[in-house]
């Protein structure tokens, strides 16, 4: 899997409602941690990945 | 794309978490198997909710590389070339990779393992590097003393180490085992990998 580029296969169909005030976690803050569980229902935290650079992509389908 | 990023850049220190609202255990399952390097984490909400930026817009955050994690970068909708950019002037110049020999090892015997490092950049880097086990009880032991390196261009080395345990200790259970990089003295935290391992009797 090292350096290998995978074709991307993410086709992600995605609601885009507009915004009616900013909220969120702001640039320059820190993380807020969480806990989630993956899709066999192992628990992840983002704090498990302390070091790394996350990309959080939040996705929907339609 | 995605995927693909997580792939090229996932031994310099990417992870990509894509989190969706728990919609569907059979779609996230289908996107699970068609992005095997992403890890897809299912939300209820409470985590969405925290994030969002306004009402239902699905958000694209990149969180740093640092001890505290801090939010690097944020965008309503999806911006390829910048989120790409955002992530590869975060990646670190240095990369590390921790493989341990068994899964589990035997109270009183050694543990063995490797730590294999990469200089992506065009110059020579410095760095310090610790090496520690989380334990049972949650608390770190360094293995060995911290130690500086210097990587020369290109330069891609791997160490094979070994350390013994004495018999009897540690206790019994699971561990964690960690390389961690930055500059020193270890105000800037450049890179981590983990592994966990068991000590069986």
């Amino acid at each position: 899997m090292k350096h290998k580029v995978l074709s991307s296969t993410i086709l992600l169909s995605l609601f885009l409602l507009a915004p009616a005030a900013l909220a969120g976690v702001n640039v320059g803050s820190p993380a807020p941690d969480f806990t989630l569980p993956d899709v066999n229902g192992d628990l992840h935290k983002l704090s498990d990945f302390e070091g790394k650079v996350v990309l959080l992509f939040f996705w929907q389908s339609t | 794309m995605i995927n693909g990023w997580a792939s090229t850049y996932g031994d310099r220190g990417l992870v990509v978490l894509g989190i969706n609202l728990w919609q569907s255990q059979s779609i996230v399952q289908q996107y699970q198997n068609q992005n095997p390097n992403i890890l897809m984490l299912k939300d209820s909400g409470s985590v969405w909710n925290t994030w969002y930026i306004g009402g239902y817009i699905p958000l694209n955050y990149i969180v740093g590389h640092d001890l505290d994690q801090t939010v690097e970068y944020r965008a309503e909708g999806f911006n390829s070339s910048a989120i790409l950019n955002k992530i590869k002037s975060l990646l670190s110049d240095v990369s590390v990779v921790l493989t341990l020999d068994s899964p589990t090892f035997q109270q009183g015997s050694s543990i063995g393992f490797s730590v294999e490092l990469e200089n992506h950049a065009t110059t020579s880097q410095s760095f310090f590097a610790i090496i520690d086990v989380e334990t049972t009880t949650g608390s770190y032991y360094q293995l060995y003393p911290t130690f500086p390196l210097t990587l020369n261009v290109g330069v891609n080395p791997t160490y094979p180490l070994t350390y013994p345990l004495p018999t009897g200790v540690p206790a019994l259970g699971n561990y964690t085992m960690r390389v961690r990089l930055g500059i020193g003295p270890p105000a800037e935290l450049w890179m981590t990998d983990s592994e966990p391992f068991e000590i069986v009797p």
